[in-house]
């Protein structure tokens, strides 16, 4: 019984990961830029067609080679991709509305991310099946009594636990990151100062998107299948973290992602009939938060200067 | 007042014009059709195209005999496996006046909501792959329109129940199924049929069309421990739990499923962890006599797809009505009697319908999954003892 | 003299408009639908170039009823081209359905300001309130449209209660989550039919005559199909009059006011509150009698009727046609049901064309089609007008 515990408890890390990785890129744009950038789910599932496609391609080409070398290449390839992808986005579908109403990035975002997972149901070959990510890590895993970890699960919460790290020094110590906080404490005030903002939001966007293209590669490895529709349900729960954990805090970003994700992890594991229903459970908390936390766990009050 | 008479002259010239283009390409001559419905698009388009070109196949080759003294043509509509497209379907078929005869479906739910509307335009609806029990143990007794020539879904369920507990002895069993209602009929049939034969059902849960996050519930068998795990859904989320169960360290797990798996996408998905797993498909048409005649004709045809499962189903269909116009005529009431009513010789055998517009013919064939691919269980090195399932 | 001719020249125009959109509908080959849509395109903007038209073509919309009057007609007699192939007005249907959809929303987001991505579950709501009274309990189509505007509005209510408290991303949030939980909820619930839906949903009685069946008027048979469009009209045409009374009202303009500046809105002595709630209780009423609608049109209602995607279909209906004016989110709705449906053999690029089009409208005609025209108040005549 304890043990069943502690692997659903490894079940909801496990997406948790993906569901946090997802949510920091969204509190970064939404921390700068105040717009909720709806696609950033499709660049996850992108992340993961791109990925597929490279290795694959790469192994092909290259087939008496060390596969885990090639495995590396391609990833990374495929996360500059990415990252390469949300820039663009930025460029064509957020700048123009950088002085518009709100709901204009919304509205253009929701549609770009739809664009993009519909090309690739249409251009990919076999685009609408689902898709099967290569196998990365070899079978099997460590057994600790009857608490079973598997290789590739090691990996992922290695990975995550870098990235996050990573992230910290990254907003901390170095002088980009400093601009970044800086242009999300107050934009003007950051472009006089002499931050050139287009570059730095340009950066922020390929760091956002790169994210999600390791949550998209952690989903293959960890799911193994994934299909083109995956990303708008991943994009709206990474959204829903972001704002559970407090719009604008990288360390909340991280909180609500693991929240949400135990939540529908426990839900279906622990309530009878919880499992078909396990995303009704994790939207419930969202609007909890939203009609009477709407700053989130984390997040700061917003006081509106009139 | 010149400009205004110039512009408007030139307004009328084009529509005139248009209108002459849009009335003159309408030529028709005499033809007959035959509506197809089925999923042509969506994740059971390659059930939905195998069986559209059997269908196809039918009609060419009734062409070619020239019995009739006009043209019978295919009216394919796509359903894309969704109840809503599935009704835009029905109602382009029975506001055709050319269509005299449908048959349709693969997924349940989409026959339950294009029959009423059959009903209602007197149209017969002959059902090539819908299992769903209620269409004609409900349907089909209220209304002639309806028949079927698959069989039902508890036919498979107790088929396969049967060969796992009083073939194969296994005893205790882990349901999981689908929330759709081919899920949820799939799990009270096979829990009745393995209740019924004595066996022991650990636990039942569901999960949602579309879900991929297995982990949880793979957790909850782990513990519970069954010797058999039975998914009462479609391919993808079998294969997507096949795989991740496989990952997980649950090798030791028989995993199984009825007709919803006989598709080589769930071999594609799976990879390496569709081996040794156990399925039914319904129909056993090998041994009969019209069916290498029925391949060697598929085959030259050259269709993109293959004829699938339910090919053999949708080619009866199609050869069921061809009989009945000969029968009656292409007029659509008559066709509702003489339907309902016929004795035709088929690939299955002979069909003759019950009160529910059932077909009387049922045979279920054992899959096993081989290295990549569903192998008859009689052909299979797992029947010949080189390969044992898990235990 | 001169009046009259302007008149005549708008009902002309107007005819040469109803003859272009039948063609259209007409033409079954692809190509040539392709070709005919880009032909009226170039025309149409031309023809907008031309300010001598323009001109003639709005003096002749000053004399009262002089368009109003002949488009009634119009619309009218529309179904009367289409007796062969009566799929054509099952369309057309189904667009003035969504149509209606589409006014209620305007409220929230046109006028109030205030993105609304559950348009799609409230008419689910209705759809399904209506179904399951019919089906189970018998009662009439009119008895589930009277209780379907109330469950609507109830939760149109809860919709909008916790969007008082949040502002434009949050508020767009709080309606997605509430379209996933309903899906969801009404998807997993037994007693509504869950994902197989419920289907056998009867057809509307007038007075006894059931809309199943056709009218045989001298000879030319009416089907029940297009029975069903005039019964939409008529509800369409009094979504219409409502809309337009409530955007010239108070109602409207303190809307108006608090989606172009809360603050000064309340330094004006509004108080957003009961003006939000009501945006969202009537656009929901308007959607669940649209739902209601679409279930007894189609016999069947399931959780596919109320996906995400038609969500984000009827916002992107009003961002198309233009966000406040009240016949350009209509024009949105014919446009994106009609054209989709002419490419049926394109299905598989539909979601893509509607995201294109979205992201090309919100780039290069934020304001949509048709966007919304300057309040004109002639304090002479007492008139509020566009």
């Amino acid at each position: 019984m304890f043990v069943t515990f502690l692997m659903q408890l490894k079940n909801g890390i496990m997406l948790g990961c993906q569901y946090s990785l997802i949510a920091i890129g969204f509190t970064l744009f939404f921390g700068m830029l105040n717009v909720v950038v709806f696609c950033h789910g499709d660049f996850y599932i992108f992340a993961a067609f791109a990925g597929t496609a490279l290795i694959l391609g790469l192994t092909g080409l290259f087939p008496a080679s060390v596969s885990t070398i090639l495995v590396l290449i391609g990833l990374m390839i495929a996360m500059v991709l990415t990252g390469f992808l949300g820039v663009i986005v930025e460029k064509a579908t957020i700048k123009p509305f950088r002085k518009s109403h709100p709901v204009m990035p919304i509205l253009s975002t929701l549609a770009v991310g739809t664009i993009i997972e519909q090309l690739l149901k249409i251009f990919y070959p076999a685009g609408s099946n689902p898709q099967m990510f290569p196998s990365i890590f070899k079978q099997g895993g460590i057994h600790i009594g009857a608490f079973y970890l598997q290789t590739n699960e090691i990996a992922i919460l290695i990975v995550t636990a870098v990235i996050f790290l990573l992230m910290y020094i990254f907003l901390k110590n170095t002088k980009i990151g400093s601009q970044v906080i800086a242009i999300s404490q107050d934009f003007e005030a950051a472009s006089m100062m002499g931050i050139d903002v287009d570059k730095t939001i340009s950066i922020t966007f390929f760091i956002g998107a790169s994210l999600a293209a390791i949550a998209g590669f952690i989903n293959g490895i960890y799911f193994t299948v994934f299909r083109y529709d995956m990303g708008a349900i991943a994009g709206i729960k990474g959204f829903s973290a972001s704002v559970v954990g407090g719009l604008g805090s990288i360390f909340g970003a991280i909180l609500g992602g693991f929240l949400m994700a135990f939540v529908e992890t426990f839900a279906a594991a622990y309530i009878p009939g919880g499992s078909a229903i396990r995303d009704v459970f994790s939207f419930i908390v969202v609007l909890l938060f939203l009609i009477f936390r709407p700053t989130g766990i984390l997040g700061q009050r917003i006081v509106e200067k009139v | 007042m010149k400009r205004f008479s110039l512009k408007l002259l030139f307004l009328v010239l084009f529509l005139s014009l248009s209108l002459v283009v849009v009335f003159a390409t309408g030529q028709k001559e005499k033809v007959v059709k035959i509506a197809f419905i089925g999923p042509l698009t969506g994740p059971n388009a390659a059930q939905g195209m195998g069986a559209r070109n059997s269908f196809e196949l039918a009609i060419r080759q009734a062409n070619a005999r020239k019995e009739f003294p006009f043209k019978l043509e295919m009216l394919a509509l796509d359903d894309a496996s969704q109840p809503s497209v599935g009704v835009n379907a029905a109602n382009k078929a029975v506001s055709d006046p050319e269509v005299v005869a449908a048959s349709g479906h693969w997924n349940s739910p989409v026959a339950r909501a294009t029959i009423p509307i059959f009903h209602q335009a007197h149209m017969a609806l002959v059902i090539w792959g819908a299992i769903g029990v209620d269409l004609t143990d409900k349907y089909g007794k209220m209304w002639p329109e309806i028949t079927r020539v698959c069989p039902k879904l508890n036919t498979e369920n107790e088929f396969l129940a049967n060969w796992l507990i009083n073939k194969e002895h296994y005893k205790t069993f882990y349901i999981i199924h689908d929330t759709s209602s081919y899920g949820k009929d799939c799990e009270t049939f096979m829990k009745a049929a393995i209740e019924k034969r004595g066996g022991q059902i650990l636990g039942i849960d569901g999960v949602n069309v579309g879900e991929k996050d297995f982990m949880p519930l793979i957790t909850k068998v782990k513990e519970k421990n069954p010797q058999v795990l039975y998914y009462g859904g479609v391919v993808t989320e079998a294969a997507l739990l096949r795989v991740q169960m496989v990952k997980a360290g649950l090798t030791n797990i028989l995993y199984t499923g009825i007709s919803g798996l006989a598709d080589q996408k769930f071999n594609e998905v799976a990879g390496k962890a569709a081996e040794g797993t156990v399925i039914t498909k319904p129909g056993n048409p090998e041994k009969l006599a019209g069916w290498p005649a029925f391949v060697k004709a598929y085959k030259e045809a050259k269709f993109h797809e293959p004829m699938g499962a339910y090919g053999q189903y949708a080619y009866d269909a199609a050869n069921i009505i061809i009989a009945a116009i000969k029968k009656v005529g292409p007029d659509r009431a008559k066709l509702v009697d003489a339907i309902r009513h016929i004795k035709y010789k088929g690939l299955l055998g002979t069909y003759t319908f019950d009160n529910t517009g059932q077909t009387t013919l049922s045979s279920v064939t054992l899959l096993v999954s081989q290295d990549g691919k569903w192998v008859e269980w009689k052909d299979s090195d797992y029947a010949k003892g080189k390969r044992s399932l898990p235990r | 003299m001169k009046k009259h001719s302007n008149v005549l020249y708008s009902i002309l125009f107007e005819i040469a408009i109803l003859a272009v959109f039948i063609v259209f509908l007409k033409i079954e080959s692809l190509i040539l639908n392709l070709i005919f849509l880009v032909v009226v395109a170039v025309g149409t903007y031309l023809l907008l170039k031309k300010t001598t038209i323009m001109a003639k073509l709005r003096a002749g919309s000053q004399t009262k009823g002089a368009v109003l009057f002949p488009l009634v007609v119009l619309t009218l007699i529309v179904p009367f081209f289409f007796l062969e192939n009566i799929y054509i007005v099952h369309v057309l249907t189904l667009a003035l359905i969504f149509a209606i959809a589409v006014l209620g929303l305007n409220f929230q987001i046109g006028s109030a300001g205030m993105v609304n991505f559950a348009q799609g579950t409230l008419m689910g709501i209705g759809a399904y309130t209506s179904a399951l009274l019919c089906t189970h309990f018998g009662v009439s189509f009119w008895v589930g449209l009277l209780a379907a505007i109330a469950v609507s509005a109830f939760f149109g209510l809860i919709l909008g209660l916790p969007t008082l408290k949040t502002k434009e991303y949050h508020l767009s949030l709080v309606t997605i989550a509430f379209a996933y939980v309903g899906y969801l909820l009404i998807l997993n619930m037994s007693w509504t039919g869950g994902p197989d839906g419920i289907a056998g949903i009867p057809k509307p009685k007038i007075f006894g005559f059931s809309l199943v069946n056709s009218l045989k008027i001298g000879g030319i048979v009416i089907s029940g199909t297009i029975l069903y469009y005039y019964l939409v009209i008529v509800f369409l045409g009094i979504g219409i009059i409502l809309a337009r009374r409530i955007h010239y009202s108070w109602l409207g303009i303190t809307w108006n006011a608090i989606r172009d500046d809360d603050i000064a809105a309340q330094c004006y002595g509004i108080r957003p509150t009961p003006y939000k709630l009501l945006s969202f209780v009537l656009g929901s009423i308007f959607a669940g009698v649209a739902g209601v609608l679409y279930a007894h049109f189609v016999g069947f209602i399931s959780t596919e009727s109320m996906a995400f995607s038609i969500d984000l279909l009827l916002v992107s209906m009003v961002i198309l046609g233009g966000m406040d004016n009240i016949y350009g989110v209509m024009i949105g709705a014919f446009l994106l049901i009609l054209i989709p449906e002419k490419f049926r053999s394109f299905e598989d690029f539909r979601l893509l064309f509607y995201g294109i089009v979205l992201v090309l409208m919100l780039i290069f005609r934020p304001q949509g089609l048709f966007p919304k025209r300057v309040r004109i108040y002639d304090i002479e005549r007492g008139k509020h007008g566009n």
